[in-house]
Order: structure tokens, then C-alpha cells, then sequence
């Protein structure tokens, strides 16, 4: 990734840093050295960088997977897809079979109905796995689930009369045991195992959440949006110092529940603590809901279907006073936006941030900005913004968005790569795991190829090069994190952060199944199949 | 200041979502709220202690996100998890007798409301939405929360126009009318610096020296006449009555003359005789009026209040 130098034979490496890039010949100037070969059949390319990612997904592995594409774990062990609701159930029935425990839940994730043409899943299909035991299922969303009739009685809802738009009603006017939002969810949600703080990591989730980064070639991942309450942080600085913790994890803490002052104050703190593992200092504001959820923003002409328009998370003051405090205190701010009126909100609140307290190099990055258009893209140039478009998006919901929630035109111009390059937009993609799997080389794919699920390209005019897609997962996504003199491309000086693949990546066809050996953090070396 | 009674009847815990746009006034209000708790004991869930200007007198505690006050009231803060808070709260031994949620400037409080159906120990009692009157008619028209706005004060039992004191009186009458316009089926109400009686927007009975014998109209009321109990609407001084239905009564044509917004009927509670041996409890709250059925008779002494 380093422009004067594509591509080069040998790197030196000392106290986890690059010493050099170059020629053998031209390293061997630098001193004593000891040669290790073990790469050499192997492609050295820059750690990739991860720029929004949650580390709950380290987490999720702890309930069943029920996806419907194949996923790999923390293990490497690749979970198959179930491809209909009877797959589902049948490979649950297999799990319940081997409990011993007669009361113990039984819960999984991963599931999307738009991939059964929609056909809900209720609770007599989860019934047929057990009728005594509480059994639920979070979908890919992490928005939904859907529960059996026994953990609907212990959440005492299995009755007539139940009147809230986050609980579809079957023809027998009972809850048909689909549950849609965190409000109806965290109260039947501890009956199958999901516990109130489910978004949140704990340790071991935070370890399995790094095997999984080896796996992918990920050496530094955000954290997206984390409470960073003080014994978690604690916790975290603690468990990424270890010596055989492989990958650097950005820290972002997410406003909910403060005021501007509470959290600009909270992130100059965090930013006192930051170490070399775990970066802490920035923060994340979401400002709308999902296009898929129809709880985006947007401007007119509104949602394809005419939906009514969605919520917004936070007030235009509210945006504006955080800009301002942060402006001045120099934290960096990151913030989610899908629909195009929440992108305009952010862009007239930066620009009158902006005008109160004029910053260089502020690198506020909008997260997503799924929606936005040519004209938008403008202003972010012009604003000194960054964005961090979600291009795994067109894959899993492409078609989705393309007959239901946008239509046509607008869903070939949604995470427009293109455009941004074409505005200078500092530019990065990202997988936003766990909403779609960790692996920023399928995402460059899905920037290259903008293929939907179904086969379809979707906005041929918005595919990148795959030069310019392994630009946005490796330097792009530093830039957006301030990292970009310390990652994302080998130079000397820089941190020795690698990942080892199997193959060329030049080729846009191997992105899409890249071999990964693994990687190369801090100089210390990873071995997907070890870790 | 007034003796309130204690809540009677049944166990569901009342609760009164406070909605309005940022800078209405809500945070004041909630203020307002805990002052005249006296003997109530209420917990107020607010989504962060921010600006919440607690006198520190009144402060007994402070452990993580709950405030305890004095009194026994508490103050909680809910960041984002409105449903684990709920669960909390009715997880404890001593429950309270009023609940408050103070929801954030962009939140839809119909949506707050709805999720108070989730929990059977609770019931919503009361939607409260506040609005400046001096901002109120440009935010309705704002790019980006006017819609936002629609909805809340669409979704309000009571809309409390509040700073009156920052407007002229010609403005205060636009801003009226705007609203009179707009929501017809709206109960407003005028304050300043959010201060308004308990007993308008909790469930709690009148305090006695309010609604004392002397000032109670004594005529029974038969069955076929209508109630004429039009309260006077002053900008700062409530009217309040207590009238006695002796008699059974018509309770769907009684209800309809209580739903009326011409009537400028805020806050009634009362029980009547609905058929014999059938008593109902009527709830009026702004512009929500409804009766339930009671299963016992209540107290003679409060039969066709």
C-alpha cells in the first residue's frame, strides 16, 4: 500500500516495528539479521484494518448459529448455512437433543427471514424443538427474535390483549413469538439466555473476538460503540496488554444516555488512558435506524414501500453541541447515519460546528451514510469529513433494499465508492460485524463486485478497482482512526502489522474466498491455525 | 403544602410519560414533580441526571444510576434500556406509588406508553407533553423534528404550554389557536417554569382542602340530565369541584360530555354507580376519558363522587 513501493520482496522487522521494506540487498545494510522464510510462498500484505466493528461478536458464538450463509467461529470451524426454517429447526432439535440440563435455554443467532422470502418464523416452529424448554433465536439484525411458546409464558406475555407494535399477533390473537426491538426483546431475552447486556463483551468475548481478527487478517478492529463503563475499560487495557493478545482494538464510546458535556468529559478522560492495544479517546453518536429496519432518515421521496419515515436517536442541539465540544477538545467523532436526511443533519451540524470552532484534520467520520448522494458527498469533501461506507450491505440486502425499501435507482447508488473516490472523500468499507461476518477482504469484494446474494450486480457505476478496495481496508480505514502513520501500509517505521495470505489479492475473484494464513501483529506471529 | 392521600384501589402502578421537544421545560417539571412529593413516594425515571437541577438537600444517596432522595422517592437514569430499568424498578420489594418517565427531547412518547403494556404491574395513566410556548409553533415546522414534534403532541392526554411568562399575550393566543387548530381533541394547559399542581397530572385524589363539602355543588344529578360541571378556565388558578351523582348513571353519555374539549375538563376522578349494584371508576386525564368496572363497591362515603 505504499504508492512509491507496490510491491517488494523482504521486510525487516525489530521490537515490532518496520525497520524497512525493500531488497534483501537493500535490508541487509541495516545490520545483523536473522532470515525467517516461512512466508516466502506466502503474500505479505499491510494488517488489515477493521474501521467499524463491534466486539460483541466475540460473544455470539457462545449461542448456536442458524445463518443462512456459512460463517467460520473462533475456532476456524465453519458453521454450514440453513437454508430454510425446517433446516433451522432440525439442526436445534439436534442440539436439544444432547442437553442434559431439562431447564437450561437454548438460544440462537443469526437468522433473517428476507432470506426465507419472508416467511416469519413463529413460534410453532420452534415448538417442535422442545415444548418445556425457553428457546429463542436473535436474527442477523440483532433487532429481532423470535421465542417458543415456553419463554413467552415465563415473560408472562402468552395471553390474549397483548397491544404493542413490537409483538405481531397470530390469527388466534396470541403472540406469534416474533419480537421486534430492543424493548420488547431484554425482557423475554433473559428467559433464553441472552442476558440484559448482550451488546456489551466481556473478557472472553473479547479474546474470542481476536482469534476470529487472526482468522480474518484483522490487526486492528474497532470496538463501535461501547458503554466503556470503568471496570470493562480496566478489563480491556488489561487483557489486550497481554503478550499473546494478537490484534489492536479502538475503543469508541457510544453517547447514549449522556449529555453532550457528560461525554465529551467521559472521552478527554478515556483519551488519558489509552494504550498501545487498546485505543480510547473517541466517540460514536447514532443519529438514525437501519434502511432495512425502515427506522432510517430519509429524505424525500421517502421509503419505496411508504413507510412512514423513521426515528431519530438524537436532536439536532444535541449533534450540534457534541461537534462543537469535541471540535474544541480535539476527541475525534464518529457517527452513524443510513438515511439521507440524517446525512444532511450531520453535514449542517458539522458545518455550523465548524464556523464556532474551526479544527484542521478533524477526520469526523460518517458511519454508513448509506443513502448518500452525489451532492452530499460534495459537502463531506468540503467539510473535511471522512466516510465509512457499508459496502457488505449490497450483498445481504441488496436485493432487499432494491424492491422494498428504496427502490431501484436509489439501491444502486446506496455506499457509493465511487463517488466518494470521485469527491476525495477519504474513504473506508467496513462489515460492521456482527451484522454481516468479519472479513475485510469479502468486503473489498463487495466494493469491487456489487453482487446481491441473488447474483444481480447492483450499480455498476459505483464498483471500485480492487487496487482501491484493499486501499479502503488497509491505509483508508487508518486514516479514518488517526492510525494512518502507525498501519495500514509497510513501510519503515511503521508497526510491523501484517496479514498473510495464501494467494495474490490482486485478482477480484480471490478476494471473495481468500486463504488466510494469518498474522503478523506488533512483529509477533500468528498462526490462524493456533490461536 | 397539601396532605396528599395515599393511592387506593387497585395494585397497577400509575404512570405518567413526560414527552416534549428539548427545552420545553421537562427537566424543570420533573423538578416541579419531586418538590411536592411530600408523602408520595415516586420514582422518576429520567434518561440521564444531566441538568436535573436536584436540590442537593434533597439528595440521600447516589448509587450508580439511581438517586435516592429523601422521602423515599428515587431518581433513576436509563440511559438507553428503558424495559431493564422497568424491570428493576417492580423488582424491588417496596414499590412505588407513582412512576414518572421523562422521555428524551426526540423520543416518541407513544411508543414510551407502549411499552408500559409489557409489564401487567403498571399502567399508563397519563401522557404529558410538554412545549415552550415561545418555540414551539417554528419547531413544528423544523426541516428535520417537525414531524417529530406532530407526533408528540398528537400522542399528549395533556399538552402543558409552558413559559408563558417569555410571550406577549398576543402571542400566547396565537400559539393557542395554532395548537386548538391542529389537535382539537388537545387538552391544553398554561404554566410557567413547568409548574403545575400534583394532583392535574397524577393519580391522586384532590387534596381535601380543595375539593372540600362547602364548595361541592350538593344537587344530586338524576340519570337523564347531563352533568354541566364546566370548570372556568383561568390562566393560573384551576377551578376544581366535586360534584355528587346520586342515582345510577348513564356512563357512555356521561363520558361523552367528559371527552368534550369544550368542557376545558383537565383532570377528574371519581367513582358512580353505572346499574345496579355496578360500580365504575372514571378517570378523566386531559383529553383521555375512560371508566373501569370495578369488582367491589368503593367506600360509601366516596359512592357517586
Amino acid at each position: 500500500m505504499n504508492p512509491a513501493q507496490p510491491f517488494t520482496s523482504h521486510v525487516a522487522v525489530r521490537d515490532g516495528r518496520i525497520v524497512g521494506a525493500g531488497s534483501l540487498q537493500e535490508l541487509e545494510g541495516w545490520g545483523p539479521y536473522t532470515l525467517d522464510e516461512r512466508f516466502a510462498e506466502k503474500i505479505i500484505m499491510p494488517g488489515l484494518v477493521e474501521g467499524h466493528s463491534h466486539t460483541m461478536e466475540g460473544m455470539l458464538w457462545r449461542h448456536h448459529y442458524c445463518g443462512f450463509f456459512d460463517r467460520t467461529d473462533p475456532d476456524g470451524l465453519q458453521h454450514p448455512g440453513l437454508n430454510s426454517i425446517d433446516r433451522v429447526v432440525e439442526k436445534l432439535q439436534l442440539v436439544e437433543a444432547s442437553l442434559t440440563d431439562p431447564a437450561a435455554p437454548l438460544s440462537g443467532w443469526g437468522i433473517d427471514p428476507i432470506y426465507f422470502d419472508n416467511r416469519r418464523i413463529t413460534r410453532h416452529d420452534l415448538d417442535k424443538i422442545s415444548g418445556n424448554r425457553p428457546i429463542g433465536i436473535l436474527h442477523a439484525s440483532v433487532h429481532i427474535m423470535n421465542v417458543n411458546t415456553r419463554a413467552l409464558e415465563m415473560a408472562g406475555w402468552f395471553c390474549q390483549g397483548m397491544d404493542h407494535p413490537g409483538i405481531p399477533l397470530g390469527e388466534d390473537g396470541l403472540p406469534t413469538g416474533e419480537l421486534k426491538g430492543p424493548d420488547v426483546m431484554t425482557p423475554v431475552g433473559v428467559h433464553i439466555g441472552f442476558s440484559r447486556d448482550f451488546l456489551d463483551c466481556d473478557a472472553q468475548g473479547l479474546r474470542e473476538f481476536s482469534r476470529l481478527c487472526v482468522r480474518q487478517g484483522v490487526t486492528t478492529a474497532t470496538d463501535l460503540a461501547s458503554r466503556m463503563q470503568e471496570d470493562s475499560v480496566e478489563t480491556s487495557r488489561q487483557l489486550t496488554a497481554e503478550p499473546d493478545f494478537p490484534v489492536r482494538i479502538v475503543a469508541l464510546k457510544f453517547n447514549h444516555g449522556h449529555t453532550p458535556e457528560e461525554l465529551v468529559t467521559r472521552a478527554m478522560e478515556l483519551k488519558q488512558q489509552t494504550t498501545d492495544r487498546y485505543r480510547t479517546g473517541m466517540i460514536k453518536i447514532v443519529a438514525d435506524g437501519s434502511i432495512q429496519g425502515f427506522s432510517a432518515r430519509l429524505n424525500f421521496p421517502g421509503y419505496y414501500n411508504n413507510a412512514p419515515n423513521g426515528l431519530w436517536y438524537i436532536a439536532p442541539e444535541q449533534l450540534l453541541q457534541i461537534y462543537q465540544l469535541s471540535l474544541k477538545q480535539q476527541i475525534q467523532v464518529h457517527t452513524h447515519t443510513n438515511g439521507d436526511e440524517a446525512t444532511d443533519l450531520v453535514l449542517d451540524m458539522m458545518e455550523q460546528a465548524l464556523r464556532a470552532s474551526p479544527a484542521f484534520d478533524h477526520r469526523f467520520t460518517i458511519q454508513h451514510a448509506q443513502l448518500a448522494n452525489a451532492a452530499q458527498f460534495r459537502r463531506i469533501a468540503s467539510l473535511g469529513l471522512c466516510v465509512n461506507l457499508f459496502a457488505n450491505h449490497h450483498y445481504y440486502w441488496g436485493d432487499e433494499h432494491y424492491r422494498l425499501s428504496v427502490g431501484p435507482e436509489r439501491a444502486e447508488r446506496m455506499n457509493a465508492c465511487r463517488t466518494a473516490l470521485q469527491n476525495n472523500v477519504p474513504m473506508a468499507i467496513h462489515s460492521d460485524a456482527p451484522i454481516t461476518p468479519l472479513g475485510p477482504l469479502f468486503t473489498a469484494w463487495n466494493a469491487v463486485a456489487r453482487k446481491t446474494c441473488s447474483g444481480r450486480t447492483q450499480g455498476e457505476y459505483e464498483r471500485i478497482t480492487v487496487n482501491e478496495a484493499l486501499h479502503a481496508i488497509t491505509i483508508g480505514a487508518a486514516y479514518t482512526l488517526k492510525l494512518d502513520g502507525e498501519i495500514g501500509s509497510i513501510e519503515a517505521g511503521k508497526r510491523a502489522d501484517f496479514a498473510v495470505l495464501e494467494e495474490e489479492p490482486e485478482q477480484a475473484d480471490a478476494l471473495e474466498n481468500m486463504k488466510i494464513w494469518g498474522t503478523v501483529q506488533d512483529g509477533r506471529i500468528f498462526k490462524a491455525s493456533d490461536i | 403544602m397539601d396532605e396528599y392521600s395515599r393511592q387506593v384501589t387497585y395494585d397497577q402502578i400509575p404512570v405518567t410519560v413526560v414527552g416534549g421537544y428539548l427545552g420545553a421545560g421537562k427537566t424543570t417539571l420533573i423538578n416541579t414533580i419531586l418538590h411536592q412529593a411530600n408523602n408520595y413516594r415516586l420514582t422518576v425515571l429520567v434518561n440521564d441526571f444531566g441538568e436535573l437541577p436536584i436540590d442537593a438537600a434533597l439528595i440521600r444517596a447516589i448509587d450508580g444510576n439511581v438517586m435516592s432522595l429523601t422521602g423515599g422517592c428515587i431518581c433513576c437514569s436509563y440511559g438507553n434500556d428503558l424495559s431493564a430499568a422497568l424491570m428493576d424498578i417492580l423488582a424491588e420489594e417496596n414499590l412505588p406509588d407513582h412512576l414518572i418517565i421523562e422521555t428524551s427531547g426526540v423520543a416518541l412518547p407513544d411508543a414510551v406508553a407502549n411499552n408500559l403494556s409489557l409489564f401487567n404491574r403498571v399502567r399508563l395513566h397519563n401522557i404529558l407533553v410538554l412545549a415552550d410556548v415561545e418555540t414551539v409553533c417554528v419547531q413544528a415546522r423544523d426541516r428535520y423534528v417537525g414531524d417529530t414534534i406532530d407526533r408528540q403532541l398528537r400522542s399528549a392526554y395533556l399538552v402543558l404550554l409552558n413559559k408563558t411568562d417569555l410571550v406577549t399575550a398576543e402571542s400566547l393566543e396565537n400559539t393557542q389557536r395554532w395548537l386548538k387548530q391542529k389537535y382539537p381533541q388537545q387538552r391544553q394547559l398554561q404554566c410557567q417554569y413547568a409548574h403545575i399542581p400534583l394532583h392535574v397530572i397524577l393519580d391522586i385524589h384532590l387534596p381535601d382542602s380543595i375539593a372540600s363539602p362547602e364548595r361541592s355543588q350538593s344537587q344530586p344529578i338524576q340519570t337523564t340530565e347531563t352533568a354541566t360541571g364546566k370548570s372556568k378556565h383561568d390562566t393560573s388558578v384551576f377551578n376544581a369541584f366535586s360534584v355528587r351523582i346520586a342515582g345510577i348513571c348513564d356512563l357512555a353519555a356521561l363520558l361523552e360530555i367528559l371527552r368534550d374539549p369544550a368542557s376545558g375538563l383537565l383532570r377528574a376522578k371519581g367513582y358512580v354507580a353505572s346499574a345496579p349494584h355496578t360500580h365504575a371508576l372514571l378517570q378523566v386525564v386531559g383529553s383521555r376519558a375512560t371508566a373501569i368496572p370495578l369488582a367491589d363497591a368503593p367506600p360509601p362515603d366516596l359512592q357517586g363522587r
